[in-house]
């Protein structure tokens, strides 16, 4: 029996994938494609994750969490399948030298992936520093830990919006490597999202939705099964989690199975969700020509870390139909507002219905200042702040990018795509790869697994 | 009076009189010009001075003594149980224990780490001839492990992880925080390690508080061989042909040298130099010497050792930000030592050049502390007869380039002949004389070299 209806059943596959979203579908067809049985266990209703597009308003269209992901790795999109599955992608501006370097960055990931030597962290660290020979790179040797991003001269726009970086601390120019322009999908994320899961369908993975992995069953240190909140069992020797680190290692395993400082590491590590999302359908054409940035006055990361709404957060308010008008009716029009420096929690209580209202107000008081007529034309609003993130994709603390994006939790201090458990992978967002590109996280775990099994055989 | 000088040494701190008194002992002419009418008095606990130097000069000799040595490390916040961290472990461990468990099993691991570690450094740090990356004169893997962590690793995040008791995050963070990082800056975490390092020396064990004003005494009186010209401000650098030649004084003499140190800041030597200031600091501390008419009746752990009072851990992170913004922290960390009828108050972090100028923010900086302290020692502000104030100053903005560079690149610059001496030379601003002792090493040896 293999189909997820009725509680209690056991199955075995030869690798269990929780989560569907971008890193899970992409390992889901690289494992499935190597013929390996592969069962996607996800949470919610559809796969996606983040790269989902609903409707918010009647007619208008956006991606709730994000308008756009790391550029994916060319030779990803060509073996994924995504644009054969119809989904088109478009780059953004981009900086060259970042690009570059990142493109780097992601070869070493993939290269490490398939030897399965474990490494220490310095010989981690020192692969994704040394410039490659010929390489532009804008951190000559390791110096980048001590640049920040208003030193490099940066726009920090896109950067910052939904992050609570300080642009002027050093070592704020790592999330450049991250962050600094990206690509978009036609048709939105969902696009994307749809694409990959028909792909993986068509490589024959399996998926159960509303199904929430529970624990993760070890014998003799070896992952010997995943539960599930129905208590069903899935049987596999293979389990790649593609929560985020914290949330994977301090959630799934009972309390005396792991390591002490592979838990104190899990402990240690700091998601910073900073990120809230003003959808907006306008009556009207967009009253804006591309993306405008408003800045943070200087108390929004202050308040930030107090745990109070900033007054004035950054904010990058993108018109996303005219990039892509099938977001909204004809003669209308969608625009994204991302703001960073919004806490997961407030010092004085939850997200209210009110504080989400006071927020959307001042967000559009301070556009309206920019943009006139915007608010008189507005014909629904939605609003997402980091707890909800957190509830709908699982993301801790309502960080995308699966921790913050400090020197110590980037490149070779990232953890994944193995871990110290046996059997046990991760491609999240909190994995070396993920910030980089699109599906990468899952790429290199897949290549992590494969190698793994092709050397147990051997 | 326009006689020629083997070398010529500016500024009288600790560094300019170690590196003037240790090149005439090596025989050569030495003058030192001093801008004020006095070598600048340094006043609060000594951490980091350099006990070679110490021993070379016969300091102990010359007068150096202390009113306290190990001074212990106590944390004092509001409505918490004052928290005193002797220098053993153990004695440390049994008064953690009843404010966390967890933290007293955690801080014998957290010394022995960050001892080890600063153990491997030292040599990094303080031997002129290294060159190259730290990393790669570590031999064993662990070490180069946790030191690329604690590279890139903010202070905060770094006893975020170690401990949970705010008390002794607050008061570690003050030590983390001394070289003008941010509290949350990669690489700050380091400065913990290299903070060990000095502490290990040996001299003057963990902290030690030196007897009023014998520590320039000892030291000016180890280098009267040299020539100590006071009240006497260098105009410029004089170069020629790539080489220092000499210094022009403000009332217009010329004075030649071989070689020339300075001990003043690097910014101040690039204006000298006729160049252009350097990337600035914006935080740094302040230090105020109160004067007490009779001492009001102190809690206990002020009578033993250095006192931080802070808050908590995150405070730091605002108060860095006021500062930067130029404005005085409302809440402000602060580290006092009592000194016979004196209490040194050290508050960082304080702008460098705040909004308004110091001249207005003086008295409100001291109202502040007064206040503050009037919470926790009653009768503190009836007692205060005086107030002396040491302002932050002008200094180059630290970071993790400076702290893991090779010794010899903090020494020289682009003049061959020229060497840096002072605080600014030292991988974190500190009183140690360290970056004297070295400069004056290489200073001897061009010396040497032109008189065979």
């Amino acid at each position: 029996m293999r189909s997820g209806s009725g509680a209690g059943f056991r199955v075995r596959y030869d690798a269990a994938i929780i989560g569907a979203g971008a890193d899970g579908l992409a390992a889901a067809i690289l494992l499935a494609r190597a013929n390996l049985d592969v069962i996607v266990v996800e949470r919610g209703p559809e796969s996606g994750g983040r790269c989902v597009t609903r409707q918010f308003a009647p007619g208008f269209f956006a991606s709730p969490f994000a308008d756009d992901m790391p550029r994916m790795p060319p030779e990803l999109v060509q073996s994924l399948g995504v644009t054969a599955h119809g989904a088109v992608l478009v780059d953004k501006a981009a900086d060259g030298r970042v690009l570059f370097r990142r493109e780097a960055v992601l070869a070493r990931v993939r290269r490490e992936a398939q030897t399965p030597a474990p490494q220490t962290v310095w010989k981690k660290l020192q692969a994704h520093m040394t410039p490659e020979e010929g390489e532009g790179s804008i951190w000559p040797g390791s110096d980048w830990v001590d640049r920040s991003i208003g030193e490099l001269g940066i726009e920090a726009g896109p950067v910052l919006a939904g992050r609570a970086l300080d642009p002027d601390l050093a070592g704020s120019g790592i999330a450049l490597l991250t962050t600094a322009r990206s690509q978009v999908v036609s048709g939105g994320l969902g696009a994307l999202g749809r694409a990959l899961a028909e792909s993986a369908r068509a490589a024959g993975a399996e998926f159960l939705f509303q199904a929430e992995a529970n624990e993760i069953r070890l014998h003799r240190r070896k992952a010997q099964a995943l539960l599930l909140a129905d208590g069903s069992e899935i049987e596999t020797e293979i389990i790649l989690s593609t929560l985020d680190f914290k949330r994977t290692f301090l959630s799934l395993f009972p309390w005396n199975a792991l390591p002490a400082p592979l838990l104190a590491a899990a402990g240690a590590w700091r998601p910073s969700g900073a990120r809230a999302r003003l959808l907006l359908a306008l009556r009207v054409p967009a009253p804006l020509d591309g993306p405008i940035y408003l800045p943070a006055d200087g108390d929004a990361l202050a308040s930030f870390r107090r745990g109070s709404v900033p007054e004035r957060p950054p904010l990058l308010a993108d018109p996303v139909s005219r990039r892509d008008p099938s977001l909204a009716p004809d003669g209308a029009s969608v625009i994204t507002v991302t703001l960073g420096a919004i806490p997961h929690s407030l010092f004085d209580g939850g997200w209210t219905s009110d504080r989400r209202q006071m927020l959307a107000a001042r967000t559009l008081a301070r556009l309206e200042a920019v943009v006139p007529g915007l608010v008189n034309n507005l014909a629904g609003l939605k609003i997402f702040v980091p707890p909800d993130m957190e509830e709908v994709l699982g993301a801790t603390g309502g960080d995308l990018d699966g921790g913050q994006l400090a020197p110590d939790q980037m490149l070779g201090f990232r953890p994944g795509p193995r871990s110290v458990v046996a059997g046990v992978y991760l491609a999240g967002s909190s994995c070396q790869a993920a910030p980089h590109g699109a599906c990468a996280g899952g790429a290199a775990a897949a290549a992590a697994i494969l190698a793994d099994r092709s050397n147990a055989a051997a | 009076m326009n006689g020629r000088y083997d070398a010529i040494v500016i500024g009288a701190s600790t560094g300019g009189l170690a590196a003037a008194a240790l090149l005439s002992r090596a025989g050569a002419k030495v003058l030192l010009l001093e801008r004020e009418t006095a070598p600048p008095q340094w006043h609060g606990a000594l951490y980091a001075l350099d006990p070679v130097l110490v021993d070379a000069l016969g300091l102990t000799r010359h007068g150096l003594g202390f009113c306290a040595r190990d001074l212990p490390l106590v944390g004092f916040a509001q409505g918490a149980e004052p928290l005193t961290l002797m220098r053993s472990v153990h004695a440390a461990g049994r008064a953690l224990a009843p404010v966390s468990e967890a933290d007293a099993r955690a801080w014998p691991r957290f010394r022995r780490d960050l001892f080890a570690l600063s153990r491997r450094l030292r040599r990094w740090w303080w031997h002129a001839n290294e060159s190259g990356r730290p990393e790669d004169t570590l031999e064993d893997r662990k070490a180069r492990d946790s030191f690329l962590r604690l590279a890139h690793t903010g202070a905060d995040a770094f006893l975020a992880a170690c401990f949970e008791s705010e008390t002794l995050r607050g008061s570690l963070l003050f030590d983390a925080i001394g070289g003008g990082f941010a509290p949350s800056e990669p690489g700050s975490a380091l400065a913990l390690v290299w903070r060990a390092a000095q502490e290990m020396a040996g001299l003057q064990g963990a902290s030690a508080l030196p007897a009023c004003g014998s520590l320039v005494a000892a030291l000016t009186r180890a280098a009267r061989s040299a020539d100590l010209r006071m009240a006497a401000p260098v105009e410029a650098i004089r170069v020629r042909d790539g080489r220092a030649i000499g210094v022009a004084l403000k009332d217009g003499t010329e004075i030649d040298a071989q070689v020339l140190l300075s001990a003043v800041s690097v910014s101040a030597m690039e204006r000298l130099l006729g160049g252009a200031a350097h990337d600035t600091a914006k935080t740094g501390e302040a230090q105020l010497l109160f004067t007490l008419s009779e001492l009001p009746s102190l809690p206990m752990p002020f009578n033993l050792g250095r006192v931080v009072i802070a808050d908590s851990a995150g405070g730091y992170a605002d108060a860095y930000e006021e500062a930067r913004a130029g404005l005085l922290p409302g809440d402000l960390p602060l580290e006092c030592i009592v000194a016979g009828n004196r209490m040194i108050v050290t508050a960082r972090p304080v702008p460098i050049v705040p909004l308004g100028g110091w001249a207005a923010l003086k008295s409100l900086l001291a109202a502040r502390i007064i206040r503050r302290l009037n919470c926790v020692v009653p009768g503190f502000a009836g007692a205060v007869t005086g107030i002396e104030f040491r302002l932050p100053k002008n200094g180059p903005r630290p970071g993790l380039a400076r702290l893991l560079a090779p010794p010899a690149a903090r020494l020289k610059n682009h003049l061959p002949n020229l060497w840096r001496c002072g605080s600014d030379a030292e991988p974190l601003p500190c009183v140690s004389g360290r970056a004297g002792r070295m400069a004056a090493a290489l200073a001897a040896r061009t010396l040497a070299g032109r008189v065979r």
